[in-house]
């Protein structure tokens, strides 16, 4: 008995990561936002008296019983419009993190309210948003990635120089995702069995021909009409492949080696990602790949993402050393931002200031050369300095990779430099968090 | 620390914290369970000669309420079980002169990018004959946003074609070959109501 309460106990309530839910609220808020700000034209026509679905006609969509929704009562055009407005902010607050949780209950429950008015534009997106929606407003824990988190961080740093413990929560609103996840998949699959076109393999080339859908002209879908039958089989093989999510972990070794000695989960995940990936770039079905990619987020676990840490670092060997000002509070700033985001754990700060460490670290480089702008030093020993510095390392950091292009246009390094020169010098100037630059 | 007469707090406070905690967790793992169930017996269609999935479904009335209050209702017959092989487009036509005149056509090509899916799925949703009421609706509204006068007459007309249901695969040339039938049926005539 005690073997089954524990194991109960486990399943329902085992500490995990609260990364993926944290990035999951944020991908999530973005979604919505993304795909409620296409219907900004639309605010009157959609969800008001005056537009396309009164609520004298409500009886050929709705349903009679348990419907609620705020714009019962919000009919007036302006005060939905004003609505509207407000939901689209507190998106872009929940996007970001500010007062996550009171941001995320409030926006699921408005995205209810919006889809609940008028069912005639929604899609299967928009189900699956409000599915995971549900999800992410009953979970203990969506404070991570959040500037809520950030300030409790940086608080927590300037005290003690360290960083608070990473947040965790319990595992039951993963679960609640994976199984969203497995009904989805599998009963999909199930009605794709009821016909025959998914068994002769012509969905795909039908498909393709549905100018509702499709985002390329009718020659080049001809040109991909082939795929069909192997896309057919692609589908069906995967979304019952999310059946093996339902064996306990405990019990996988029954499995043949080579099956179970990889991420069942992971490979679902990708199989899943790249099919919808196909879809996107072939078709346009609405919101319907931006929402799931969003659930798949949550179904990532503290070993999946060690899993992808040791991948992204599987050439990689040694640190980067960051060679900062210990005594400039805008350094400090930017030391504390930079390993908050160092999530591959390449870079080691070294305050130059302190002489055991710099004659440890970096025993060849003057401390006066070190204090005109930051430096850093490569596992191979070579030194980089300021915006120089500052573009090697978007390289490891992966927040920043989107930036790091940008950073070798031409132009932009002598740019760069200047400003970094300028920042440099004037950054004792700052102080209490405030810089005069 | 309190006493209650010989019983020191703690000796209360804790076993009714563990209680109260121990109650917390069973109530959310009902709550799981519960939920799982809910939306799993929601979801099932195509039952029929499977007397535990039969069984299964005879049970939606429980969960119903739940699941529609929680706006947690579903189906998953993306593409399925054959796909969406009917293609629509809606002509509006404005009576000029004693002549009627094409002032838009509504597809894919007339609407915007990010309003194309849920645009084109409102189309498809009023396509049948019993939403009349909601195709006149439309309609008064395409009035009311392009500002045409008090009664305009106006004219609804559907135009639609069947991508083929083919037994096997067919190669690009067949493809390239292919034209679709356009098939035409007159929907509704209105005139513009006043503008509000």
């Amino acid at each position: 008995m005690k073997r089954i309460i524990s194991y109960l106990n486990r399943f329902f309530f085992e500490e995990v990561s609260a990364t993926g839910f944290g990035l999951m609220r944020a991908a999530w808020a973005f979604s919505v936002l993304f795909f409620m700000l296409g219907t900004a034209p639309d605010v009157v026509r959609y969800y008001t008296e005056v537009g396309i679905l009164p609520e004298d006609l409500g009886y050929l969509v709705f349903r009679s019983e348990y419907r609620f929704t705020l714009l019962q009562y919000i009919t007036n055009p302006q005060a939905v419009i004003a609505l509207w407005s407000m939901f689209m902010v507190c998106l872009v607050c929940m996007m970001i993190g500010l007062w996550p949780r009171v941001m995320t209950v409030i926006c699921v429950l408005l995205l209810f309210s919006f889809h609940e008015r008028n069912l005639q534009p929604l899609g299967g997106g928009d189900t699956v948003l409000r599915n995971f929606g549900f999800i992410l407003m009953i979970a203990p824990e969506v404070g991570a990635f959040s500037l809520s988190r950030l300030e409790h961080q940086w608080n927590h740093w300037k005290k003690t120089g360290a960083y608070l413990k990473p947040l965790k929560t319990n595992i039951w609103p993963y679960r609640l995702v994976l199984w969203q996840f497995i009904i989805i998949y599998v009963t999909s699959a199930w009605d794709k069995l009821q016909g025959s076109m998914w068994m002769s393999g012509t969905v795909v080339e039908a498909g393709f021909h549905h100018t509702h859908f499709v985002r390329w002209s009718k020659e080049v879908m001809d040109g991909w009409a082939w795929i069909s039958p192997y896309a057919c089989f692609y589908t069906l093989l995967f979304e019952f492949g999310w059946l093996f999510m339902l064996i306990p972990r405990e019990t996988w070794h029954v499995l043949p080696h080579w099956l179970w000695k990889h991420s069942i989960k992971r490979i679902l995940i990708f199989l899943s990602f790249s099919f919808h990936l196909g879809i996107f770039i072939f078709m346009d079905v609405g919101s319907f790949p931006f929402a799931m990619t969003t659930g798949f987020i949550g179904l990532l676990l503290d070993g999946d993402w060690e899993a992808f840490k040791r991948m992204a670092n599987k050439k990689w060997k040694g640190k980067i050393i960051i060679l900062y000002d210990g005594k400039c509070s805008l350094c400090r700033r930017s030391i504390f931002m930079i390993q908050l985001m160092d999530v591959l754990s390449r870079i080691k700060p070294v305050d130059f200031r302190d002489s055991t460490l710099l004659s440890k670290h970096a025993p060849d480089i003057s401390e006066s050369n070190l204090d005109r702008a930051m430096h850093i030093k490569t596992p191979q020993g070579t030194y980089f300095k300021g915006f120089d510095a500052f573009r090697k390392l978007s390289w490891h950091v992966p927040s920043l990779k989107l930036l790091t292009p940008l950073l070798y246009l031409p132009g932009v390094a002598p740019v760069g430099r200047m400003i970094y020169a300028k920042i440099a010098e004037s950054r004792n100037m700052c102080s209490h968090g405030a810089c005069k630059i | 620390m309190f006493y209650f007469g010989q019983y020191h707090s703690r000796d209360i406070i804790e076993p009714t914290m563990q209680f109260l905690r121990g109650l917390t967790k069973v109530s959310i793992a009902i709550f799981v369970v519960w939920h799982v169930s809910a939306i799993f017996v929601y979801s099932l269609y195509h039952v029929e000669g499977y007397p535990v999935l039969e069984w299964l479904n005879s049970k939606r009335s429980i969960v119903r309420p739940y699941i529609l209050m929680t706006s947690q209702w579903q189906r998953w017959n993306l593409f399925s079980p054959n796909p969406l092989r009917r293609v629509i487009e809606m002509e509006f036509d404005q009576k000029v002169d004693g002549t009627w005149v094409n002032v838009f056509t509504l597809n894919e090509d007339n609407v915007s990018w990010w309003q194309r899916a849920p645009e084109l799925k409102i189309m498809r949703r009023m396509e049948d004959e019993k939403f009349l009421p909601l195709q006149k609706r439309y309609v008064e509204d395409f009035c009311r946003i392009h500002h045409i006068p008090q009664g305009t007459e106006m004219r609804l007309r559907k135009r639609w074609h069947v991508i083929p249901k083919n037994e096997t695969t067919q190669n690009e040339e067949w493809w390239n070959n292919w034209e679709p039938n356009w098939k035409e049926k007159e929907l509704l005539q209105l005139s513009c109501p006043a503008l509000s």
